[in-house]
């Protein structure tokens, strides 16, 4: 394992490591893994990388091969040459077009979202007329709409 | 009779010509519209001033009538169909208020805040939908646009691409599939297939599970889905 002078700890091309890693800076994967990744800076799994195992780290940009999940403090990175096989965790997300993505992402920037407009039946849309004061819809505004089924 | 003006067009023309066989054998423009077009001229020849020419736009249209897709360039407001000879309009229209009745046109219509589609069928190639429907059908053939006050039925509104505007929020029961999904807002569906991408603005949020052929998240993106793009 080689660290250049940024201080990041990189896996060259020709390595083949079976086993987890750890580490209290960034590191840079261009060769095969089979273990978890533990990581307190930046993952960057390159182009020709493959691993198998679970990926964590402060943020992680994949553009290789990762069967395992992954989790970032901040940010996830897939680039268009990623291929990722598992669950994905982050506060923030950016994927490029051309990505394999087989699995389940829980990131959300901005919280909860605001209540979602459902689509609405006759017959729901009758019982609401019903509970609502009598008469017509119009002027009625769109609240009840977008309140209405969740 | 040689006079002086045809020495110096003499002079000119050997001169052109011995810099032509110095830079390799090209022909000197003789003409501006040459010129203009000769985009690989070498050095001491006539700059090129237009690397490529500006067209108009070129749009897709389907006949209402008997459904020939055909395609025409530049804003017109209405055309006949090259098939059918119906004639189509291409004009854009605002829908606010109520509305019964039938509207078809090549171009978009806009359904306001307050625009409530009761009954009859509005065709349009991209439908901007901001109010409510609760009669008749909407039948975007190129693009719906779902706005922040819209409320959406998908028995009656019909598109094979779907737009969310920002602050706009949508939630699908069911199966449902699009050509393309563009999410600016926040789309939750229990399932959503799309043949071709979806693409996740930042500030946009989906959830739910989603299957795609191509998947753009664009950083501040939300995607709290299970994912299947490959």
């Amino acid at each position: 394992m080689e660290e250049n002078a940024n201080g990041k700890s990189v896996i060259s091309k020709e390595m083949k490591i079976t086993g987890s890693i750890e580490s209290s800076g960034s590191l840079q994967i261009d060769g095969k893994l089979d273990g978890e990744i533990t990581c307190a800076g930046s993952a960057a799994i390159g182009k020709d990388a493959k691993v198998k195992g679970n990926v964590d780290g402060s943020s992680v940009t994949v553009s290789g091969t990762v069967h395992g999940n992954i989790s970032a403090k901040d940010k996830i990175e897939m680039k268009s040459s990623a291929k990722v096989v598992g669950d994905i965790k982050a506060k923030r997300l950016a994927v490029e077009d051309g990505v394999s993505f087989v699995g389940k992402s829980e990131v959300n920037p901005s919280g909860e979202a605001a209540a979602a407009a459902s689509p609405k039946k006759d017959s729901e849309s009758a019982e609401e007329d019903k509970q609502n004061s009598g008469g017509d819809n119009k002027g009625k505004g769109l609240s009840g709409v977008l309140g209405g089924k969740r | 009779m040689v006079g002086g003006f045809d020495v110096f067009k003499a002079l000119d023309r050997a001169r052109k010509e011995a810099a032509r066989r110095k830079g390799g054998g090209r022909r000197e423009p003789s003409s501006d519209q040459e010129k203009q077009t000769d985009s690989s001229a070498g050095p001491g020849k006539v700059a090129s001033h237009i690397g490529h020419t500006a067209l108009p736009p070129k749009h897709k249209l389907v006949c209402f009538d008997c459904g020939y897709r055909f395609e025409i360039s530049g804003k017109i407001e209405s055309i006949l169909c090259p098939k059918c000879r119906v004639d189509i309009s291409l004009r854009d229209e605002v829908v606010a208020g109520e509305w019964e009745g039938d509207l078809k046109t090549g171009g978009t219509v806009e359904i306001k805040a307050d625009g409530v589609i009761v009954g009859g069928e509005i065709i349009a190639k991209e439908v901007v939908f901001d109010g409510r429907i609760e009669g008749g059908s909407i039948n975007a053939y190129d693009r719906l646009l779902f706005g922040s006050g819209a409320s959406y039925d998908p028995d009656l509104i019909e598109t094979p691409n779907l737009g969310i505007a920002a602050g706009a929020a949508l939630k699908l029961a069911g199966g449902q599939s699009f050509k393309s999904v563009w999410i600016a807002g926040a789309l939750e569906c229990a399932e959503l297939e799309v043949a071709e991408t979806i693409e996740i603005e930042a500030g946009g949020l989906f959830k739910g599970k989603l299957r795609a052929r191509h998947l753009i998240v664009a950083a501040g993106g939300g995607l709290t889905a299970a994912v299947d793009v490959s």
